[in-house]
């Protein structure tokens, strides 16, 4: 649905977007991550044809943001890192203006204003004033706005920067269920963490340049060189440390009161044989499982550990 | 047909606050002020203390002259900060991402502008029943003089837009704004005209070409309104500007001295054109730059 494809900003001598390539998949949720400065609100700008990019192209539904920006407003729902509200009116007044300026009928903006209030859940809020809201409220309020027009892509710049772990969960739990109504999300934020758990995939910025893009897991697989692996036998723990210390692909071996972990250099192939070996030489085995890298190092390592 | 959405929010939110109740309340306060203390001195100038109506006319004209002034202070202090507040407020970009054209959204914040103007001039109308009550003045001419105030109003409005488009303070651009209508149209275009008028009479002793002038004043949306004033009570104050009455000039010219007021109007209608166009471009936030 979406194609970067040698995207360009620059700023006098400063460039913001440096060659950025990048595909996103219809129906999914993308997680755009970087570090501040990265370029990552400036893309997200030239997407939602806030910003004229210096070359390259964005393509939506093989239209060409750069090129016609009107044509696509229609089908984004952008939700900038600020509040953007108007303090003075009320929640289903604010949902109204907006709705006025996508040009939705009056007779048609009542439903659907209760509607997208019920998806964000703040129906019980309609007729409060948008100042008297909480910040997780506003951000969600904003989310509400951006889907005022059914965009198909939402564009969102950091939704739950600044929010408390329970609005962080709320607004995960939305995200999720806007997916299954169809939408394709792209949501940015400096915390790799924080979209790992909803985004299907994920692309890492930095400098103005895509690093690595994939799902999680395979970003994990492709940064993580050496793979460890933890096993918990009920018994025989001196048995398994005989066993694994004459594995030639076992390195970095540490001996626990419960379990044992080493670094595996072999295929996967290797690791079930390894397996095999162990339930043969009749080691019961509670548990056998590859460790999950640690998603901040990867971050680091991947952004060149700047992230401030 | 569907409200302009911008006009429509600005319209309820300024009317659901109390701020705009309280500027109506001194606008009023200050024009009937003026009222009184016009009538007042009026009728201590005379022989017997008593009441002259024929001083109802110069009291309309004082009015008028305020209203003119007032308008012309109100309408930046409303506008110059309609689009970088929106800035400031962090909405503009939302509100550029919307299918409202940059046309239309200016547009929303002229008219809504313009209809909290056209709100003020209407609650003095109760003020300039004074001088209808004794006479002199007609419906008509109020009216007239009305529309030129409001044109003269919307030129100053969309000049504010277009400040307010440009810088991202709202102080800088209502400085900005009072000091080219005050500063260059008010004073600068009359004095100008008069030097020129000056020294085409020391050298020439005559006024012979006076288009320059005529040119030059055309920015000055106070001869626009002696124009009207002129045109309704029959002085020759425009005539005593270009020294008319030495010289004698082609019909056009005679007829646009007389009807002064036309050559302000075609200038003001012309900049409230361009302002808007420009405030429509420099809204744009792709437009095209080289």
């Amino acid at each position: 649905m979406l194609e970067i494809k040698h995207l360009f900003k620059r700023y006098g001598k400063f460039t913001a977007v440096d060659d950025l390539n990048l595909t996103v998949p219809d129906s999914s949720i993308f997680g755009f991550v970087g570090p501040n400065g990265a370029g990552k609100t400036t893309t997200m700008k030239i997407m939602s044809g806030l910003l004229k990019a210096t070359s390259g192209s964005v393509i939506i539904d093989d239209i060409d943001v750069t090129k016609s920006p009107k044509a696509l407003r229609e089908n984004i729902g952008y939700m900038p890192d600020f509040f953007g509200v108007y303090d003075d009116l009320k929640v289903s007044e604010y949902m109204d203006f907006y709705a006025g300026t996508y040009y939705i009928a009056y007779e048609q903006r009542p439903a659907m204003i209760d509607n997208l209030l019920e998806i964000v859940d703040l129906s019980h809020k309609k007729e409060a004033y948008v100042d008297s809201l909480s910040r997780g409220m506003k951000q969600r309020l904003c989310l509400a706005r951006s889907l005022i027009h059914d965009p198909k892509l939402l564009i969102l710049d950091e939704p739950a920067s600044g929010l408390d772990p329970r609005a962080r969960v709320e607004m995960k739990e939305i995200l999720k269920q806007l997916q299954t109504m169809g939408k394709t999300i792209i949501i940015s934020s400096h915390i790799l963490p924080e979209l790992a758990e909803m985004c299907t995939e994920v692309g890492i910025i930095d400098k103005g340049h895509l690093v690595v893009q994939g799902s999680v897991q395979e970003i994990m697989k492709q940064m993580t060189k050496v793979r460890r692996i933890q096993i918990r036998p009920l018994q025989e723990m001196q048995k398994l440390v005989r066993l694994l210390q004459e594995q030639p692909a076992v390195e970095d071996f540490i001996e626990n009161t419960f379990d044992v972990e080493f670094s595996f250099q072999g295929t996967d192939q290797d690791l079930a044989m390894l397996l095999r070996q162990a339930v043969l030489a009749e080691i019961p085995i509670a548990s056998f499982k590859e460790k999950e890298g640690n998603l901040e190092e990867i971050f680091m390592q991947v952004t060149g550990g700047e992230e401030k | 047909m569907m409200m302009n959405p911008v006009l429509r929010r600005e319209t309820k939110t300024t009317l659901r606050n109390w701020k705009m109740f309280a500027v109506i309340t001194v606008y009023v306060a200050v024009v009937t002020i003026g009222a009184m203390l016009y009538i007042y001195g009026s009728m201590f100038r005379s022989y017997d203390y008593s009441f002259d109506p024929q001083s109802m006319i110069g009291m309309y004209i004082v009015l008028c002259a305020m209203q003119m002034g007032l308008m012309l202070l109100a309408a930046p202090a409303l506008t110059a900060g309609c689009i970088s507040g929106e800035r400031e407020r962090q909405t503009l970009d939302l509100l550029l991402m919307t299918k409202m054209s940059s046309f239309s959204i200016i547009m929303g914040k002229l008219t809504s502008s313009m209809s909290t103007l056209i709100l003020l001039m209407v609650s003095t109308l109760p003020v300039f029943a004074i001088a209808f009550y004794f006479g002199g003045v007609s419906l008509l001419s109020l009216f007239g003089m009305m529309l030129y105030i409001v044109l003269t109003a919307c030129m100053a409005a969309s000049i504010s837009i277009f400040f307010s488009c440009i810088f991202k303070k709202t102080m800088v651009s209502m400085v900005i704004v009072y000091l080219l209508i005050g500063g260059i149209f008010c004073f600068g275009t009359l004095i100008i005209a008069l030097l020129l008028n000056s020294l085409s009479w020391n050298i020439y002793q005559s006024n012979a070409n006076i288009v320059p002038q005529m040119l030059i004043l055309s920015a000055n949306p106070g001869v626009g309104f002696f124009s009207v004033i002129q045109e309704q009570m029959g002085n020759d104050f425009i005539g005593s500007i270009f020294y008319q009455s030495s010289n004698k000039y082609s019909d056009t010219i005679t007829f646009l001295l007389n009807h002064y007021w036309i050559v302000n109007v075609i200038f003001d209608v012309i900049v409230i054109c361009i302002f808007v166009s420009l405030s429509v471009y420099f809204i744009n936030p792709v437009r095209k730059k080289k």
